[in-house]
C-alpha cells in the first residue's frame, strides 16, 4: 500500500520512521530498504550503540557514529524468513523463524555475526512461531497456540545460550502478531487457543490476564484479522491500549488505568472511519503516532480538540432505560450535566423503540447556565445519543432526566 | 417521579451484528472523580501534524526583513514520499556550507535561517578583479545508485538590486572538470514568495537522469554508481559579477 505506515522509533534524539520501506530520519530520506509489506521492529544494542530494525526478511542498523547510514546484516546465516518482533538479552540480538526456531546473533553485541547452529526451538507446543518479545530478562515465544519463555543459561557457543522455562509455559497463543503491543512491563496481544473464540490478553509480570469481554470478543470473532494495527500510548493519566481492525472498520481502545473498553474514529473528511494510526513512539516528550497510509507523524496532545483540523466524533450511546416499569412515562427535560464552555455544542438524540429508529438531533449550547432539552416525549423504553464535535474541551458527568408518570 | 442521572454512555456492546443496538462510547474516556466518586466522560486528546521539534518549522515568506513565525504542524513526510519520486535528500538545516569558494574574491554571506528553514546566500561587490564568487554545499553524500535525479531548489530575485541571475550546479566531487550539470538548467517554476519586499522567482536546478557529464566522454544515462571514485555530489551557487541574493529550500533526490 502507498505510503504505508511501517513502524517508528525514536533513538539518539531522532525520530526514525519508515514508510513503504523507506526509512526518514526526523524530515529526510536516508535509505530505502527492503519493503516486504511487513512492518518493522526496533531494537539497541548495548548503550544504545546500535538501532537495530528488522522486518520478515531483512535485518539492518544504523551506529551512533554515523545516524544517516543505514547498514545491513548480511550475514548468511541470518535466518532468510522471521516472524515479527525482536528481543535484546544480555548481548545478544534474538529473532523467531516461523517454524519457532529461536536464533541469536553472536555474544558481545556482534548483532552482526550470526552461526547456523546459533538456535533452540520451541517446541513444547507443535504449532508455529508468531512473534518474539523480551519480557523481564525472559525471551518469550508467541505461537500460535502457546507461549514458551526461554532464559539465558549461559551455554557455549556455537548452540544457543537458552533454556527453556517449562513452568511458565502457556497454552494460549497468539492470533495476530500486529495485535501485539507493550506498555512497559504490560504486554497485550490478542490470543487464541485450539477452541474458537479469540481474546485480548494481558501479560503481566508472567501472568497473562483475559481483558475482553463477551462483546469484545464477538467483534474480535467476526474480523479475518487480515489487517490490523496495534500500539499502546499513555497519556492523560490513562494507558490505553488501541487495537484496530481495518476489515471490520474499527479502532477498540482498552483503558487499561479503568479497566473500560471504547472505540476510537478518526474523521476522514467524508466519512469517520477507524482511528488512523498504526505505530506509537516516544520522543522529545512528545507522544508521536505513525499514520496509516498519509505519510505523516502526528502529535497527540491533550490540549488538542481535533484531528489534525477535522473534528472528533465524541459519541456516547446508552442503554435502554425504562425506570424499572413498562409503563409510558413523559419526559420533560433532560439536562446536561458538563462542563461549561463557549462555543460548545452537545447534540442529543433518543430512541424509543428499542434502537430502530432515532429522533433527529436536537442542539444543546454547554454554555448556558443551563443546558437542557425540554418536552422530550413518552416513552417506555428509551437510549439516548449524544454527539460532540465542536473543537472544545468536553467532559460530561450526566444526563439528568425529568419524568412524569403517564398513562398505562 | 424523581429526577434520575443518567450514565454518559457504556463501553461497546456488541448486541446484532450491525450493531445497531449497540451501547458505545466513542473517542472518550471515563473518569473516576477524585472526591465524589461521580463518573465523568472525557473527551479523548486530539492530533496534530508534529512540528518536528515544538518549534516553528514551515517555509514562509519573510516579507518585513525580521523572521517571523512559521506555522505550526508541519512534520509531514507525505512530499518526501508522495511517489512522485523526488524526495528530500537533507532538509536543509543538515547542510554544511563551504564559504567562500576557494576562487571568490567577494563578500559574502551565508546563513541558516531556522525559521524560514531555508540557507540565505548573499554575495556583493566590494572591488574589481573578479571573474566569479559564490558558495557550496560540499559532499552532500554518495549517491551510488540510491537515484537517478537530482535537485535544488531555490528562491532567487530574479534581478537583484546590486546584481545579476544566479547560476546554479552539481558537482561530483571533487570540485573540477566533473560538473554534474550544465550552467543554467534551472527550471524557472515561476513566482515564489515576496522576500523583503522583493518577488523572488522559484527554481529547480535539475539533473534528471543524473547524466556524467565531464568531458571526455560523455557517458550515456550514468547511475553515478558505475563510476568508481566520483559518487559525492555538490551543489555551488555562483554570482557573476555584481552580485546577488537567493534562498535555498531543499536539494532533493529521484527514486523512481
Amino acid at each position: 500500500m502507498a505510503n504505508q505506515g511501517e513502524g517508528m522509533y525514536s533513538w539518539q534524539g531522532s525520530l526514525y520512521s519508515i514508510f513503504d520501506g523507506k526509512v526518514i530520519r526526523d524530515l529526510s530520506f536516508i535509505f530505502e530498504g527492503t519493503d516486504d509489506g511487513a512492518f518493522f521492529y526496533f531494537t539497541e544494542t548495548t548503550g544504545g550503540i546500535n538501532l537495530v530494525f528488522k522486518n520478515s526478511t531483512n535485518a539492518y542498523y544504523i551506529n551512533q557514529s554515523a545516524l544517516n547510514t543505514v547498514l545491513e546484516i548480511t550475514d548468511v546465516d541470518y535466518p532468510s524468513v522471521t516472524v515479527p518482533g525482536v528481543a535484546y538479552l544480555d548481548g545478544y540480538m534474538f529473532v523467531m523463524t516461523p517454524n519457532g526456531e529461536i536464533h541469536n546473533s553472536d555474544t558481545a553485541d556482534a548483532f552482526t555475526s550470526w552461526n547456523s547452529l546459533g538456535f533452540i526451538q520451541a517446541n513444547i507446543e507443535p504449532d508455529c512461531g508468531v512473534f518474539i518479545f523480551k519480557q523481564f530478562n525472559y525471551i518469550c515465544a508467541l505461537g500460535k497456540y502457546s507461549i514458551e519463555f526461554f532464559y539465558d543459561a549461559g551455554l557455549p557457543a556455537p548452540g544457543s545460550p537458552l533454556a527453556p522455562v517449562p513452568n511458565l509455559f502457556n497454552l494460549i497463543g497468539c492470533a495476530s502478531a500486529r495485535s501485539f503491543a507493550r506498555n512497559g512491563p504490560q504486554v497485550f496481544f490478542m490470543g487464541q487457543t485450539k477452541h474458537v473464540g479469540r481474546s485480548i490478553q494481558l501479560l503481566e509480570g508472567y501472568q497473562l490476564k483475559n481483558i475482553s469481554n463477551p462483546y469484545i470478543e464477538r467483534i474480535l470473532n467476526k474480523d479475518n484479522l487480515e489487517t490490523v494495527y496495534a500500539f499502546c500510548i499513555r497519556t492523560v493519566g490513562h494507558s490505553f491500549y488501541i487495537l484496530t481492525l481495518v476489515n471490520s472498520n474499527l479502532t477498540l481502545c482498552y483503558d487499561a488505568t479503568s479497566g473500560i473498553w471504547y472505540e476510537w474514529t478518526s474523521f476522514n473528511g467524508t466519512n469517520e472511519v477507524y482511528f488512523n494510526a498504526v505505530a506509537y513512539a516516544a520522543h522529545l516528550g512528545h507522544d508521536l503516532l505513525q499514520g496509516e497510509t498519509d505519510a505523516n507523524i502526528y502529535d497527540m496532545k491533550p490540549t488538542l480538540y481535533q484531528d489534525n483540523g477535522q473534528p472528533i466524533y465524541v459519541r456516547s450511546r446508552t442503554e435502554l432505560l425504562d425506570v424499572g416499569e413498562n409503563k409510558r412515562k413523559e419526559l420533560s427535560f433532560i439536562d446536561v450535566i458538563a462542563d461549561k464552555e463557549a462555543s460548545s455544542t452537545l447534540q442529543i438524540k433518543y430512541t424509543v423503540n428499542d434502537y430502530q429508529s432515532f429522533t433527529a438531533f436536537r442542539n444543546v449550547d454547554l454554555s448556558l447556565e443551563r443546558s437542557s432539552l425540554n418536552r422530550c416525549g413518552q416513552f417506555r423504553r428509551i437510549a439516548f445519543e449524544s454527539l460532540h464535535t465542536s473543537n472544545t474541551p468536553f467532559r460530561a458527568e450526566a444526563l439528568e432526566l425529568d419524568i412524569l408518570p403517564g398513562s398505562s | 417521579m424523581p429526577r434520575i442521572r443518567l450514565p454518559f454512555g457504556h463501553p461497546p456492546t456488541y448486541r446484532d451484528p450491525n450493531r445497531i443496538k449497540d451501547a458505545r462510547i466513542m473517542n472518550a474516556f471515563l473518569e473516576q472523580e477524585y472526591e465524589q466518586g461521580e463518573t465523568h466522560f472525557i473527551k479523548r486528546p486530539g492530533i496534530q501534524i508534529y512540528d518536528g521539534s515544538g518549534g516553528p518549522s514551515n517555509l514562509c515568506a519573510d516579507t518585513d526583513g525580521e523572521q517571523s513565525p512559521g506555522v505550526l504542524g508541519t512534520y509531514s513526510l507525505a512530499s518526501e514520499i508522495d511517489n512522485s519520486g523526488w524526495i528530500s535528500w537533507f532538509t536543509t538545516d543538515q547542510l554544511t556550507p563551504e564559504f567562500p569558494l576557494p576562487e571568490s574574491t567577494y563578500e559574502h554571506s551565508i546563513v541558516f535561517d531556522s525559521v524560514n528553514n531555508w540557507w540565505r546566500c548573499d554575495t556583493w561587490k566590494t572591488g574589481v578583479g573578479h571573474l566569479t564568487t559564490g558558495w557550496r554545499f560540499k559532499n552532500l553524500g554518495v549517491l551510488n545508485g540510491l537515484a537517478t535525479g537530482i535537485r535544488a531548489h531555490i528562491y532567487a530575485y530574479p534581478y537583484p538590486p546590486a546584481g545579476n541571475d544566479l547560476e546554479f550546479r552539481f558537482y561530483k566531487d571533487p570540485v573540477g572538470p566533473d560538473i554534474l550539470s550544465e550552467i543554467h538548467v534551472e527550471v524557472n517554476n515561476g513566482p515564489g514568495p515576496t522576500i523583503e519586499g522583493i518577488p523572488t522567482n522559484s527554481y529547480n536546478v535539475l539533473i534528471f537522469p543524473i547524466k556524467d557529464l565531464s568531458p571526455p566522454p560523455t557517458l550515456p544515462p550514468l547511475y553515478v554508481e558505475n563510476n568508481d571514485f566520483l559518487r559525492i555530489v555538490s551543489f555551488g551557487l555562483f554570482s557573476v559579477p555584481l552580485g546577488g541574493v537567493c534562498f535555498v529550500t531543499s536539494i532533493e533526490i529521484y527514486i523512481p
